[in-house]
């Protein structure tokens, strides 16, 4: 309609004469969407760190463990996993039990030998798992192959150990002394392998009499194909046979602690939705009263040719604006306000973008709800009643 | 040539219970070209009268032309539309909006008609110039005196080229000398196409429309033509 252009004219006309009471009016929706900004703003980057760790990680490594009395899978399985069209990379591990292991000459205490874990793994695992070194080298291949006494340290057991950056150290397992090749940095997704030497697998046949086969696979798979994966591997793994391995999402667990706070966000949502409700109250308030204030004005109008519905859309199209101009500010505020939390808590910012958008839209509906009442007085004024006429 | 109101036995009652015939069984034609003065006390139902011409109101029961369109059959829309391309108001109030400047107020009665806001300008300030305001055009209402207020009104009448400008008691806040000014502006708006119609009680008002209808009681008691000329009211 070619008239909106001066509908708008004579809307924002009648809302910049009236400074103070047009700001009065824009602080309901202006707070009300500050509010629910801030809510969800806050409850979200509270966990951003959480999702950006959960991001980066990926949520396509599933692991592979086997159950069951012999705690092994078939020999076979790591080709066959390794066929399995969505998975991207495997590494093989196998748990060995009954090592202690000592720091150089001291025997440690039995708690802290049994927190142990002696694994023995593929090379390919750091990549796998998405590992990285503290320092060092991980296992390769040429260990693998020659079986020789090397071992790489979890984050945690190389603290333990007081172990320094470059040190030349040699670890005792059950007497036997192996060479410390790495520190791993901690594995987020995989907080055991903190705990852990490792050593070759071809070592562990060496040295430990080992079968050689792996008792829990790490598996990275296609991005988004992860349950359907998870759900055919134990068949993939057994290929019908013996045994009932169990795979699990390591991701799962940090996804439930990312997880944002549904009563803590429900309350504030509630309270951002009872500002709105008091604002778009005030709204028809003010306005109601506008419009009798203004009641010359709408019959002058009248008279010189505007119709009802041109007179009633003025004052919709007045609430409108309150509504758009409110919610952009109030976009604005709830913005900065989660911003300079969270950069003073050192936290991830986290605002979707749907939370503005929903913001804007409850603003300017509430706005509109709100305009009807007097938008609608507005219209039916008789004009010869609002002249005074003779 | 079309007249520019017909009324024909046109009759107003207000109230549901209590009827109070404010208008009744009016006959009245006003030509274009006419200066015509609508006289008589309070209650006489001059303003009604003046409401029903003006489109702001409907007649109970008769018929009302306005350039030859029966009102009885429009909806708000078409009488909007009447209202603003044909008639031009002006109020013994003046009725100007206060937040807008005199320009903005005479820009009003442009509004909705597609035309650009240059144009609308434009317009306006030539109104302004007619009525003698054209430096006054960016003053707020408050800024100006009566006279100047009642003449941006009259601008505001005047900028659409209505058929007709009906004018109520347009001197009736005015001091003598505003009220000469603004009822020569009055005079000269009579053309050959445009009438103008005051509804007033001032007899110096009266005096200078050369014709006069008294009413008393609803009804039309007297309609006389001034002839200059002569000096005389004839009937």
């Amino acid at each position: 309609m070619r008239h909106i252009r001066d509908l708008l004219g004579v809307a924002t006309a009648g809302l910049f004469a009236r400074k103070a009471r047009t700001a009065l009016i824009v602080a309901g929706p202006l707070l009300g969407v500050a509010a629910l900004m801030g809510v969800i703003g806050l409850t979200d980057s509270a966990k951003g760190d959480v999702q950006t760790t959960l991001q980066s990680l990926g949520t396509n490594l599933l692991v592979v463990n086997a159950s069951g009395q012999s705690q092994k899978l078939p020999s076979a399985s790591l080709d066959r996993v390794r066929h399995v069209k969505t998975v991207t990379s495997v590494a093989g591990a196998t748990s060995l039990s009954n090592i202690t292991v000592s720091d150089t000459d001291t025997v440690r205490s039995e708690e802290q030998a049994a927190a142990t874990q002696i694994r023995a793994v593929d090379p390919s695992l750091p990549s796998v798992v998405g590992a990285r070194m503290r320092w060092g080298r991980f296992l390769n291949s040429w260990d693998n192959d020659s079986g020789d006494r090397a071992v790489v340290i979890g984050a945690n057991l190389a603290q333990v150990y007081g172990l320094v950056p470059g040190e030349v150290r040699t670890i005792l397992l059950n007497g036997r002394p192996y060479a410390v090749v790495g520190v791993l940095q901690p594995v987020p997704l995989l907080s055991d392998l903190d705990n852990s030497v490792l050593i070759t697998r071809t070592a562990a046949v060496n040295d430990w009499s080992d079968d050689g086969t792996p008792s829990t696979l790490y598996v990275r798979v296609v991005e988004g194909t992860t349950q359907a994966t998870a759900s055919i591997l134990p068949t993939a793994v057994t290929y019908g046979g013996p045994g009932n391995p169990i795979v699990s999402v390591p991701s799962d667990l940090l996804s439930a602690s990312a997880k944002v706070d549904a009563t803590l966000r429900n309350t504030g949502l509630a309270m951002a939705a009872l500002a709105l409700l008091v604002g778009g109250l005030g709204i028809a308030n003010v306005m109601s009263i506008s419009v009798i204030q203004r009641q010359a004005e709408i019959g002058i109008r009248r008279a010189v040719g505007h119709s009802r519905f041109l007179i009633g859309a003025q004052f919709f199209a007045e609430a409108l604006f309150v509504g758009v101009i409110g919610g952009v500010l109030g976009i604005l505020s709830g913005a900065g306000f989660v911003a300079a939390v969270a950069l003073d808590r050192n936290w991830v910012l986290v605002i979707e973008p749907w939370v503005p958008a929903a913001g804007l839209a409850v603003a300017v509906s509430v706005a509109v709800i709100a305009g009807i009442y007097p938008a609608m007085k507005a219209a039916r004024l008789e004009p010869l009643a609002t002249l005074r006429l003779g | 040539m079309t007249p520019v109101f017909e009324l024909d036995a046109v009759t107003r009652t207000y109230g549901e219970q209590v009827k109070v015939n404010a208008l009744d069984g009016v006959g009245l034609t006003i030509m274009p070209g006419e200066f015509c003065a609508i006289v008589g006390r309070s209650g006489s139902g001059k303003s009604t009268l003046l409401g029903l011409l003006g489109c702001l109101d409907r007649p109970t029961s008769g018929t009302l032309r306005v350039n030859g369109v029966d009102v009885a059959g429009l909806g708000d829309r078409e009488r909007s539309r009447l209202r603003g391309d044909l008639i031009g108001f002006v109020f013994q109030q003046f009725h100007l909006v206060p937040h807008l400047s005199a320009a903005g107020n005479v820009e009003t009665a442009l509004l909705y008609r597609g035309l650009e806001s240059a144009t609308r300008r434009r317009l306006a300030l030539a109104a302004l110039e007619r009525v003698g305001l054209a430096e006054r055009a960016h003053h707020r209402p408050t800024q100006l005196s009566g006279g100047e207020q009642q003449r941006v009104a009259l601008a505001r009448a005047l900028v659409t080229n209505p058929r007709v400008v009906l004018a109520d008691e347009p001197t009736g806040n005015l001091d003598t000398e505003n009220a000469a000014q603004v009822l020569e502006l009055l005079e000269s708006s009579v053309t050959r196409e445009a009438a103008v119609v005051v509804v007033t009680h001032d007899p110096a008002v009266a005096a200078r429309a050369a014709r006069r209808v008294e009413m008393l009681d609803g009804r039309i008691v007297a309609d006389r033509v001034s002839h200059a000329a002569i000096g005389a009211w004839v009937e």
